[in-house]
């Protein structure tokens, strides 16, 4: 794309770009930070996370405010309106990314006993994935690649799949021993909270498709399997 | 998003108040309009948009034959308005005029009372016949404009006398005192201040209901602002036309995007 006249607007729109892609980082750096806190019970890892996501509060308090000066000193139009939409709306995806990172890291000490292996296996693939859209997301956002941020936008059925299979398997070990009800209920929190993370990933995809085509992307797409219409059936064990 | 020509569906519209067809323009030898075709929807305001020289304003005059006082000014094509074609040689001009009203960049009411600017119309074309009934038309058309309150203790005084934005509406009330069916707007806010632009504004939408509004602007936002229907011209092309949100948010051609967003195009 050919560069505006005003040298100063293309400089802090770049500006913002930049700090999107700083931001989305940090917001990944907070979950793989948090998942190894959680399979490691390390406290002081933990709440380095807790700490850390003050920073990224900080980040999207600076960066809606610079969207809001530069919505009234340039009064940008088209593809210039629609970045500066998407930087107030990304930044507020990626808070919440790294909310719900905090919160998974704030559990870590109750993990200090262990926690069913295979349970924390699952939850690591998810995790995984989830950081792979993230990232995917970011690239596309970055290159500018709508094919890229609708593919994000389409696997987020994946993350779905990965949680409602580790939702039930961690209900099978409470039908099992009631003993693991608090660490079990405690996995299937943080597993909500991952798969609320790939969530803000389509929804970051979504604001990056239309930053770039000034089209929405359709309205549906394909969800993966639903936990909310999984039933306890201990009878039928 | 490259898109060479504006595609004849998205020129055209339901109910047009005017329609241009191929419509050409020559300065002597040069040629600054190429064949543009454009409906112009009725009750709507239509902006023109366009770097200097591309071909808005010459297009504009054409609307209502102003390009005929321009020596060597050459228009072709055709321009349907009212059952007529504008561009006819045998058409009475002045009656024209009075169906197309139009109002100028700089304000420029005449050297009489502000009174005499606003019955001058109805004065030449005898659209009244009791000073009573010119009382009432002079007033009402102040009124519409939002400029009563203002001057009601000195409608005899020179409305050369008012300030900017006040001749600006004082010349929108002439216009309209003939009760035209469109107006014609040459970038009628360029040298008013934002108030004075804000309330200009205000009365384009007010006027809307009752008229047809083509402005042309060389503010972008105050296109987006006032308008429905925005076509960018382009080196005396209509490169692109369609619903001003769209416009705005999201253009169809290239150089359209790059003459919004201020970019080297």
């Amino acid at each position: 794309m050919t560069k505006h006249i005003v040298e100063a607007f293309e400089a802090e729109l770049e500006r913002l770009r930049k700090s999107i892609a700083e931001m989305g980082n940090l917001a990944g750096q907070q979950l793989r930070s948090a998942l190894d806190a959680v399979r490691d019970g390390d406290e002081s890892l933990a709440m380095r996370v807790v700490e850390r996501d003050r920073e990224i509060d900080e980040m999207e308090r600076r960066m809606a405010h610079d969207a809001v000066t530069l919505l009234a000193l340039r009064q940008p139009m088209a593809s210039d309106l629609r970045a500066l939409i998407a930087v107030i709306k990304i930044p507020a995806d990626l808070e919440r990314i790294g909310d719900l990172a905090k919160s998974m890291a704030k559990r870590a000490p109750l993990f200090r006993g262990g926690a069913p292996r295979s349970a924390l296996r699952r939850l690591t693939s998810m995790c995984e994935l989830v950081l792979d859209q993230l990232e995917h997301v970011l690239g596309a956002y970055t290159s500018q690649d709508a094919d890229a941020a609708a593919r994000v936008w389409r696997q987020d059925n994946e993350v779905d799949d990965w949680h409602s299979s580790l939702f039930r398997e961690l209900l099978t070990y409470m039908m099992e021993d009631a003993r693991t009800i608090g660490t079990c209920t405690h996995l299937l929190f943080m597993a909500k909270n991952v798969e609320r993370m790939g969530d803000h990933c389509t929804n970051i995809a979504e604001t990056t498709y239309y930053m770039i085509t000034g089209s929405p992307l359709p309205e549906s797409r394909p969800k993966g399997a639903d936990v909310s219409t999984i039933v306890l059936e201990a009878n039928a064990r | 998003m490259n898109t060479p020509v504006v595609s004849a569906r998205k020129s055209l519209v339901a109910v047009p108040e005017i329609s241009a067809r191929e419509v050409a323009v020559y300065y002597g030898e040069k040629q600054a309009l190429f064949d543009v075709d454009l409906d112009i929807p009725r009750h709507q305001v239509t902006a023109l948009i366009g770097p200097s020289g591309c071909g808005k304003s010459t297009f504009l005059r054409c609307l209502n034959r102003m390009n005929d006082s321009i020596p060597g000014c050459n228009v072709r094509g055709s321009i349907q308005f009212d059952g007529v074609d504008v561009c006819d040689a045998r058409l009475d001009v002045v009656k024209l005029r009075a169906r197309i009203g139009m109002v100028f960049q700089k304000p420029n009411p005449f050297p009489k009372s502000i009174f005499d600017n606003v019955a001058y119309g109805p004065r030449i074309h005898g659209t009244v016949q009791h000073v009573k009934e010119l009382e009432e038309l002079v007033t009402s058309c102040l009124e519409r404009v939002g400029l009563i309150d203002e001057v009601r203790d000195r409608m005899h005084e020179p409305g050369t006398g008012l300030s900017g934005g006040q001749q600006q509406r004082l010349c929108i009330a002439r216009a309209i005192a003939v009760n035209p069916r469109v107006l014609l707007l040459d970038e009628p806010c360029s040298a008013l201040d934002p108030i004075a632009t804000a309330r200009i504004e205000q009365l384009i939408d007010q006027l809307q209901q009752d008229f047809t509004i083509v402005i042309v602007t060389h503010s972008m936002q105050q296109a987006a602002r006032v308008s429905q229907r925005t076509a960018f011209f382009h080196l005396g092309n209509l490169l692109e036309v369609g619903d001003t949100e769209q416009m705005f948010t999201n253009p169809r051609h290239e150089r359209t995007h790059d003459y919004i967003t201020g970019r080297i195009g």
